[in-house]
């Protein structure tokens, strides 16, 4: 290990932290949005208890929104990452499945949404 | 005309690109194992290194486009050779910038690299959901490269130490 080994290390390392706490902030998560090849699919509250299928020309995913933990239980992909990714709970935290282009997103929000909008 | 040392070359490089695909391919069989938000030591990116170090900008960049190319028709799938290629390609760049300084070694040229692989991979995964989603997991991937970074790092240096065939090929 030479100098610059370290200062590359630490940068790198200091990039991923900085970008973390950039992205999750101090808000608690309340909604749960899940998109589709970048098009919203649907707004959920984060307290709510639901199981969402998407069903998608890209493939189908079931999300598990449970005690304020969302998780997915399916999906037809063939990596299944994002049931490995296990449960999200803070805002800015996401799931992705990139096979079938489904994001899972929390956000922290200021007001409430307690019913589903599409 | 090929002479003699061009022909060394272009089958060295083949047999890097070969040796790559096996190694990756072996690594990910291992993968479903221990779930780790799909990050892994790479080991089929030591055969990378070596290209930068040993072969010359060019023929590292041929290395490793190939090889990201041929693992995703072979294993993974065609989209993640869009994000291999991508990856590749950011990190190829980075690595033979400070590759020849001498206050780098293996370990910071490969921990470079690594981190340049998922910045570029996952700004593809942004373009390709188009959202900025991806980002999230840049920081876990950027965090994690360090670690992983450093073991590949000092498995080249072994290498380049006891094999002479990874010291360069002129």
């Amino acid at each position: 290990m030479k100098k610059g080994d370290i200062i590359v290390c630490v940068l790198v390392a200091a990039a991923g932290i900085f970008l973390l706490l950039f992205l999750s902030g101090n808000v608690s998560a309340d909604t749960v949005e899940i998109y589709s090849s970048g098009t919203l699919f649907g707004k959920y509250s984060l307290s709510s208890d639901i199981t969402v299928d998407v069903v998608t020309e890209f493939g189908s995913n079931t999300v598990c929104i449970e005690k304020g933990n969302v998780y997915v239980t399916h999906s037809s992909c063939d990596d299944k990452n994002e049931i490995l990714q296990g449960k999200i709970s803070h805002p800015g935290q996401s799931l992705i499945c990139l096979p079938n282009k489904l994001i899972v997103t929390l956000k922290g929000r200021r007001e409430n949404v307690d019913s589903i909008s599409y | 005309m090929l002479t003699a040392s061009a022909t060394k070359k272009t089958l060295f490089s083949a047999l890097l690109v070969t040796l790559g695909l096996v190694l990756g391919y072996v690594e990910n069989m291992f993968l479903p194992i221990i779930p780790l938000y799909g990050l892994k030591i790479g080991f089929s990116n030591l055969v990378v290194i070596c290209a930068v170090y040993q072969s010359g900008f060019k023929n590292a960049l041929v290395i490793g486009v190939l090889k990201a190319f041929l693992s995703g028709v072979l294993f993974s799938g065609l989209m993640s050779i869009a994000y291999g290629v991508t990856g590749i390609l950011f990190s190829v760049f980075a690595m033979n910038l400070i590759k020849n300084k001498s206050s780098f070694s293996e370990v910071g040229v490969s921990v470079l690299g690594s981190g340049m692989f998922q910045i570029g991979q996952v700004l593809v995964a942004c373009a390709v959901l188009n959202s900025a989603a991806p980002l999230y997991y840049l920081s876990y991937l950027l965090i994690g490269s360090v670690p992983c970074g450093i073991v590949s790092g000092l498995l080249v240096h072994i290498l380049r130490k006891r094999f002479k065939i990874f010291k360069g090929v002129k």
